[in-house]
Formats: C-alpha cells, structure tokens, sequence
C-alpha cells in the first residue's frame, strides 16, 4: 500500500547510509537480560571489527548488569534480523556482512538474568 | 402603533437547526471543487452534510456563554493558589516530574489539534462539520493558553518548565508525542477527524484526564486539576462529536467502513503507544495514587471502549486490531516506559527515582501478575546500586521505533522478557519497529514514514549539536553537546530526583511555610 | 448492555446533578474520587431539568451541564427538559 496523496509524494529516506559520515548504523540487543531497559543504536565505521563494535560501545553500556561480566564472547550466540548468524567477531562489520541499521541479538547461554528468569 | 408580539421560545433542536444550517452558499467565481480540494481524495464518501448533528446542540451563543464562565471560574482558582503559594502544598517536588512531563509533551500536542481542526473546519463542505470544528479549535487554543498560564507559576519555582517550544522540537522523548501529531496533522481532513475525535478522544483521552487529573487532586495541585477537569468538560463535547462523526461517515456510505476501520486500527495503536507515558505518570510520579493504569485501562478502554465498539458493530466495525495486544501490555507498559526513563535520567528533563518500599508495595499489589516478578527485582536492584554509589545513567543510545519512537524496550506479548522488534525492507532501505502494528502502520505509508525524523539518527548524523560546537575538538562530549542543544540545564534539570535543586528548594520552601 | 456514565466535578453546582441522576434513574451508582464524582448505570442514564429545579429552586437550563462536565459515555439525546446517555447495545 501507499500514502493517499493529491499529488506525487515522493521523499528520500532521512536516515540512508550516506548521511552517516561514513559510519552504519547497528542495533545491538542482549536477549533476556532486559534490565537494560532498551536495545542500542550505534554509529560504526564498517571496518570495526565486532569485537571492538562489543569492547568499546556495548560491553561498558550493560556493565551494570550482574551478568556482564560472566560474558564469553567467544561462545555468545547470534542473530541478525531475526534470523540466526554466525559472525567472525575479529573480522570486520563489512566483512560479517552487518549492514545500515541491521538487529543483532545476542544470546549469552547459561547467564539467565536476574532471579535466572531473564531480567 | 407598535403591537406586542409573543415570541415563543425557540427548542434547543430548532436554535441548533438556525444556527447550524443554511450558512453556507454555493461558490460562483471558482467551482466547488477548486474551493474544497481535499475532502474528496481520501476515498470517504459524503451524500449529505445536513446529517451531521451535534448531539449536544451546542450553538455559538452557547458555546461562548459557558466557555466564558469555565475560563472566570479557572483563573480564579489559578490567582488564588499563585497567590498563596499553592505550589507548597503538593504532597511532594517529586510530582512535578509528571506536571513536565505533562507540559513537554501533551500540552503542545493541544496546539496541533488547535491547527489541525481549524483545517478541518476550513476544508469540510457542510456547514454544522464547519463550526464543531470551529469549537474545537478553540476549545484547543483554550487548553493550550490555559495550561500555559497554569503552569508558568511552576516555571517560577522548578526547573525543567522552561523551554518547551525548543524543546518540543528536539529532545528524543517528545519526539513520540510531536510525529503522532504531525502524523494527523499531515494526514486529510478526514483522516484527522478519525484519529483526534474518534481515537484519541472518545477511546483514549478519558485515561489523560480522568483518573490522572483526579490523582493532581489528591495530590494538591488545585491548579493541575483545575485546567484539567477545565479542559474535560470541552473533552466530553468532543469525545461526544467522536462519536458522531464516525456514525456519519459510516452511516453516509458503505464504501467508508473499510476506510474508516483502518484508521481506527492505526490510529487506536498509535495512540496507545503515547498514553504509555501517562501509564508511567501514574503509576510512578503521583506520590499519591488514585488508581493504577491497569485499572484505568480496564475502565475507560476495555469496559468503555468495548462497549463502544460493541455498538458499532452493527456498521460492519470491529475493535482495533492492537486491541488484544494493547490490552494485555496494560500489565507491563508503565513499568517498562519508567524503567527506560530511569536508566536514561541523565537525558530527560525530569526527575527520575527509586519508589519507596510502600510504592512498591502498592504497585504489587496493583499488578499481582507481573510486578514481583518482573518489575520489582530490576527497581531494587537499581535502588540498591543507586544507594551504593553507583546510579546507573545509560549513556548508549537506544534504538528506536521508526513509527511511534519509542525506544524498543516493550516486549513481546505474552513473553515479559523478549523485547519485540520487527525490521522491515523498504526499497532496499531497512526500517525497525517495536511491534507487529507499528511495522504494519509503516507498511501501509512507507513514503510517509522514511521521513521520521528519529531523534537517536539524526544524533548520530550530526544533526543535534549547536552551530558553534567542535565535534573534533578533544575533550568534545557529544551526549552533554545534545544535552545543551536541547537547551537542557544540566545538573537541573534531568537526573536523579534525589539531591536535586527542586528536592531541596522544596523541602527548603516548605519549612519556612510554617515559621519565619 | 453496556454501562454509561456521566463525570462531574465535585463541587456545589454539581451536586444537585448528581443528586437528580440519583433520583431518577434507580439503578445508577455513585462513585467519589478526588475532585470528581462518576454516576454510571447500565444501559442508560437521564438527566431531567425539573428534578434538578425542584432541588434547588432555580431554573436550570440542562446545557450548563458543561461547566461542570468531566466526561461521558454513550449515545446522547438532549433536549430543552433532559439529556440521556445510552448504548444501543
């Protein structure tokens, strides 16, 4: 479907790649630890590798979790847009194929949150 | 010789029909269609604008007489308590989080609708459409100068309260309340009538006014309560002309229905996803509780809006499609919204807290099916690190719904611990919602919505830093750069309610009420 | 059937438009809260002009209902000597 319009509406996306100086935008979520309250969106040059995409933005904003510090990051599993995803994380974004505002979940098997119920 | 006429006292439904039909004429310079461009392309299909009535019958004469005794009896109340200080007999400086809250975000939402109906009233043909519109947009201009003049008295005192016009356009969290406006407001004449008299008004706006506006009166705020019963009772008259319009339209011709049911299911969604807010208002920033958002849920949506849906199923008119879902996050919405508000209290211009041990015991006993075991552990948890030294103030931003803006921390329903997220492609650009309904608003509009204007984006794009900043510079602190784009004092305005100006002059204030 | 209901502020002039839904539909309920008092009844409810001026000896003309309305449900039929809310439900 589209927008009922008078006449021709037609926009250019506001949030394509090229508005972002070179850098992608990812979304980051740790699944069922949901004491940090929402996902993050973060702003990466594609050559960042994962690991350092984990080392400088998102392992310091879930620190205050219980849990974080338990993180193996070598044995996290994955998924990316809702499907499941086997990243290299000492490889680049671009070479994981992580593209302009892709999902990443990740899954920490054995860490179940607060009260072990997800939190 | 003049001879003595008895006049007979016109009914109210004749004054109406005098006052409301036969103003109009028709167009000779230009054609009709020139003059009325917009109330056609929508697809509604109106056969005879004389159906319209207002069930009030309310006329100008009227309307003006009574609108005129609210507004005397409003600025007395408003005089009095800046006369004697009433601002000192609020239960506690903590409430004012949701009077900000409350003037960031809902009051200049009453200056859109101010904008938005007086297009209606311009671009509708019939004549009675022409001045309900009318009313309303003064009814609207009247909440805004009303909450205006109300809350400037705040503005003396507490911080947070003043810049609400920049603000408005710019900080992240007002960002969900202004593009559900903008969305009406850019939509058609008809669109518009649908999403601000039936859907926000009739189904929702009860939960805003009703048991919040009664909670600032338990809680001493004589002036919240005042402008806020002020601006219900025009509330009622409009939720009253909600439900006309959507009889009429229905009633005009059957190809409206499926039209019509779509808005309703967007709009019943978007506005749901607002009233969050007021979710976390009451349950979290009232010191005094009249009720939770559960219960006002159960009352003003799912017995009053059932029973209205009920009642227009004999038009072919199902309830919404997020019905079932909206009503099963009423355990979860204001816990979670509050938690998100907490852990991002460095950013907001409100207090943030740690409810009490008798909070929460009462929001337990509110929520008995989710609140000890999902909300409860995650407050002590951050109550404790905050007493131990460690607040927790996220400084990573969050991802955020590309149709209600919400940041994405509602979860799946049925599932407390699964946040939702949906991503959709369009024209090889990809799109995250928070939710199925959200996804599928989008996908109805995608032109529309490629243009959200996502706080949290536009950020990262530059886009949110005052002209003079040096983003190279080395000690350049991009989140305190946005902060003060946002015209935020810092160290005032936002962060924890504990140890804040407002705790203190308050507490200060307070004790000088009772001796010199 | 559904319920509907009519919320006023609680204050003097209003009282008497309680105390005459009160009187006159036998099967409303009064509700208090802070600030506002909630009249709700299935099916309907109706609010009669003489009831409220043999309660207070003045005349009342029912559209001063809204100054001191806070909301209402259902269908409304006003005239010049009562309003009524229903559901057609």
């Amino acid at each position: 479907m589209s927008v009922n319009a008078l006449g021709p509406y037609e926009f250019a996306p506001r949030d394509a790649v090229k508005n972002f100086h070179g850098n992608i935008l990812v979304n980051f979520c740790w699944d069922r630890h949901v004491l940090v309250a929402a996902p993050f969106a973060v702003a990466l040059p594609p050559g960042m590798t994962l690991r350092q995409a984990i080392t400088t933005f998102i392992a310091p904003s879930i620190a205050f979790h219980p849990d974080a510090a338990k993180i193996d990051w070598n044995t996290v599993t994955w998924e990316k847009d809702h499907l499941p995803w086997q990243p290299d994380i000492d490889k680049s974004l671009a070479e994981n194929k992580v593209g302009h505002k892709d999902y990443l979940v990740f899954i920490t098997p054995g860490l179940n949150g607060l009260n072990s119920i997800g939190l | 010789m003049d001879m003595n006429v008895s006049k007979k006292k016109l009914g109210i439904k004749e004054r109406y029909a005098h006052m409301t039909r036969g103003l109009g004429w028709e167009p000779t310079y230009q054609p009709a269609e020139a003059v009325f461009p917009y109330d056609k392309y929508e697809g509604i299909k109106i056969h005879d604008w004389d159906k319209w009535v207002d069930p009030f019958r309310l006329t100008m004469d009227a309307y003006w007489k009574y609108q005129g005794e609210k507004d005397r009896k409003l600025y007395a109340v408003i005089e009095a308590f800046a006369q004697n200080n009433g601002h000192l007999n609020i239960t506690d400086a903590r409430y004012l989080s949701a009077i900000k809250l409350f003037w960031q975000g809902v009051s200049p939402l009453e200056n859109y609708v101010v904008q938005g109906f007086a297009r209606a009233g311009r671009h509708f043909r019939g004549e009675a459409s022409r001045i309900a519109c009318q009313m309303q947009a003064v009814d609207e201009l009247r909440h805004y100068q009303t909450q205006t003049h109300s809350i400037s008295n705040y503005n003396k005192y507490y911080n947070g309260f003043h810049s609400q016009r920049h603000m408005w356009d710019r900080v992240w969290y007002l960002s969900v309340p202004k593009s559900f406006g903008e969305d009406a407001l850019s939509a058609g004449p008809f669109e518009f009538l649908i999403a601000i008299s039936f859907s926000f008004e009739y189904v929702l706006t009860n939960l805003l006014f009703v048991p919040f506006m009664s909670g600032a009166a338990y809680n001493g705020d004589m002036s919240t309560v005042t402008f806020g019963f002020s601006a219900q009772s025009d509330e009622s008259r409009h939720m009253t002309l909600g439900i006309e319009a959507i009889k009429f339209l229905l009633e005009q011709d059957p190809a409206n229905v499926p039209i019509v049911q779509g808005w309703i299911d967007k709009w019943f969604w978007r506005g749901s996803k607002v009233l969050a807010l007021v979710g976390m208002m009451m349950d979290y920033m009232l010191p005094k509780r009249v009720m939770s958002w559960k219960e006002a849920w159960e009352i003003y949506a799912e017995e009053n809006g059932g029973a209205l849906f009920r009642d227009l199923a004999r038009y072919g008119i199902r309830p919404p499609k997020g019905w079932a879902d909206a009503c099963e996050a009423k355990n979860h919405i204001s816990h979670q919204i509050w938690l998100l508000f907490y852990e991002y209290g460095g950013a907001t211009a409100f207090h943030t807290w740690s409810p009490t041990n008798e909070e929460l015991d009462w929001l337990s006993a509110k929520y008995p099916d989710s609140f000890d075991k999902y909300y409860r552990p995650r407050l002590e948890f951050l109550r404790d690190k905050h007493a131990r030294g460690g607040r927790v103030y996220q400084t990573t931003l969050p991802a955020l719904c590309t149709t209600c803006q919400i940041p994405l921390c509602f979860t799946e329903p049925g599932d407390p611990t699964k946040i939702s997220h949906r991503e959709t492609v369009h024209e090889g650009e990809k799109y995250v919602f928070c939710s199925g309904h959200c996804q599928e608003i989008f996908s109805n509009e995608p032109e529309k919505f490629v243009q959200s204007w996502l706080p949290v984006n536009q950020i990262y794009q530059g886009n949110c830093f005052n002209p003079d900043v040096d983003p190279t510079a080395p000690d350049f602190d991009p989140l305190k750069a946005v902060l003060e784009y946002f015209h935020y004092n810092l160290g005032r305005d936002n962060g924890d309610f504990e140890g804040s100006e407002d705790q203190q002059n308050f507490a200060k204030w307070r004790g000088q009420a009772g001796h010199n | 059937m559904s319920k509907v209901f009519i919320i006023v502020q609680a204050n003097e002039e209003a009282r008497p438009i309680v105390e005459a839904l009160v009187q006159d539909n036998p099967n409303a309920v009064v509700q208090e809260s802070p600030a506002m008092v909630r009249v709700e009844a299935e099916g309907s409810l109706t609010l009669n002009r003489s009831t409220v001026e043999a309660l207070t000896g003045q005349p009342f003309d029912i559209q001063q209902l809204h100054i001191n309305l806070i909301s209402i449900s259902g269908h409304i039929d006003e005239e010049d000597d009562y309003l009524t809310v229903a559901w057609n439900n």
